[in-house]
């Protein structure tokens, strides 16, 4: 008996760890009833100063989760409505794009613009239909407000418009108001403007330009725009008549390609294919 | 004194572990305060102090586990022993041993804890989803906060004092 005290005297450290092995085993051999008294005792007693910090901690982590998750929920909702807002926008565009279809009086193919400027011509637009859909080059463009440009390129499913703002971009065009005739150009600064008016021409500003129908590719009495700036030199033959264009070039996202007819066919109109 | 301050801290340091630190969220991850705190205090007291106050520290968590009644015990024995052992044995002042004994303790802690488990059925897939975070995450704070104290010189291993005890 002696040697044992010894023995546990020198390990005690051990001792201790075989008596909570020890103890432990015997803890968890006891009754469920026993264990649920004895920590209720201590719930009740030891942990008593703390119940009521720890009840509001645990809600206030509880709000905080649910704070976040509310968080979570608003910004998806604020997504939500901005894609509804933008899909609201675009649907009330096209349905006044629809019916500005029904107005024209030439077949017409509403496409939409996939992009801008071509490595060869950056001034360009892109737009969503090719061949596929019976576009041909050399076919006039317009927005809603007038004219674009025409077709230069054709794929199978999209093609590329030189818009009226380009450099190579002519036209014979018109005053609505003095039948005036000219030619549109786009010059060098990138300005539009109506060449060959004699200057002493009754061009005002505000007139409506329209597209003359000579040379056969643009049907006539096509909106290209308005006279801006008109400037008589001291000295030469024509006069230099700035056009403010009709169509929104830089904000084009839709556009009407009209099947019309191409040099020689008149103005008839060439029938889309019925795959459109 | 010190006694009644490591009575004090104890008692603090389950009250924590039973509110703040309790195992959060669906994943039940939880830090051991109670294991850094013994180990923290084995350090400097000796080799027995420890293990009593690892006696009294696992009996007064088990006294709020019904469930697991014992293991709290056990582990945090087992725990403090190996503790001393590598106190005396390995250069913990090193910051990548102090990492890995924490590491080991920790999850040596749960394991033995789980063993008292009434759900012993579950014993693998719990310890890889529940204990061994909770362990790992255990060692990352006991390793920041001995390794600030260590900087400080107050957690200063190596010395515990086993002069009036050997294994």
């Amino acid at each position: 008996m002696a040697s044992f005290l010894d023995i546990i005297k020198r390990h005690l450290a051990l001792s201790i760890w075989a008596f909570s092995i020890i103890a432990g085993i015997l803890l968890s051999q006891t009754s469920i009833d026993f264990r649920a008294g004895v920590s209720r005792l201590a719930m009740n007693s030891l942990y008593l100063p703390f119940t009521s910090f720890s009840r509001t901690y645990h809600l206030l982590r509880d709000r905080r989760v649910e704070n976040l998750r509310l968080k979570e929920e608003l910004t998806t909702s604020k997504l939500r409505v901005e894609a509804l807002k933008e899909a609201q926008r675009e649907n009330e565009r096209l349905r006044r794009l629809i019916g500005f279809s029904e107005k024209i009086e030439y077949s017409n193919l509403l496409a939409e613009v996939i992009g801008r400027g071509t490595p060869r011509m950056p001034g360009s637009l892109v737009v969503g239909a090719g061949s596929d859909r019976g576009v041909i080059v050399g076919l006039p463009v317009i927005d809603e407000n007038g004219l674009v440009g025409k077709v230069i390129a054709v794929n199978d499913r999209s093609c590329v418009i030189q818009p009226l703002n380009d450099p190579n971009f002519k036209i014979s065009a018109i005053d609505a108001r003095s039948r005036i005739n000219g030619i549109v150009s786009s010059n060098s600064r990138g300005k539009i403007i109506m060449e060959n008016v004699p200057a002493d021409a009754d061009i005002r500003r505000g007139d409506a330009v329209l597209s003359s129908g000579l040379g056969g590719l643009f049907p006539e009495g096509l909106l290209i725009g308005r006279v801006g700036r008109v400037s008589v030199p001291q000295s030469g033959l024509f006069m230099t008549v700035e056009i403010d264009p009709a169509a929104l070039l830089d904000r084009l996202e839709e556009v009407f390609i009209l099947f019309v007819g191409i040099a020689g066919e008149g103005e008839s109109g060439v029938e889309p294919p019925e795959a459109q | 004194m010190k006694n009644l301050v490591m009575i004090l801290g104890l008692y603090l340091a389950v009250a924590l572990q039973l509110s703040v630190a309790a195992p959060f969220g669906a994943s039940q991850w939880g830090f051991d305060i109670v294991l850094l705190l013994l180990i923290y205090y084995s350090s400097f007291s000796s080799r027995v102090g420890g293990m009593l106050w690892a006696l009294a520290g696992g009996v007064l968590l088990d006294v709020f586990d019904p469930a697991s009644m014992g293991g709290h015990l056990v582990a945090k024995t087992t725990a403090i022993l190996l503790f001393g052992i590598a106190d005396s044995s390995l250069n913990l002042s090193q910051p990548a041993i102090l990492g890995a004994i924490l590491l080991l303790l920790s999850i040596l802690d749960r394991m033995i804890f789980r063993l008292f488990s009434p759900f012993l059925s579950n014993y693998g897939w719990a310890l890889l989803r529940v204990d061994l975070p909770s362990a790992v995450l255990t060692a990352l704070l006991g390793f920041i906060l001995l390794y600030v104290a260590m900087r400080f010189g107050a957690f200063l291993p190596g010395r515990m004092q086993d002069a009036d005890d050997s294994l």
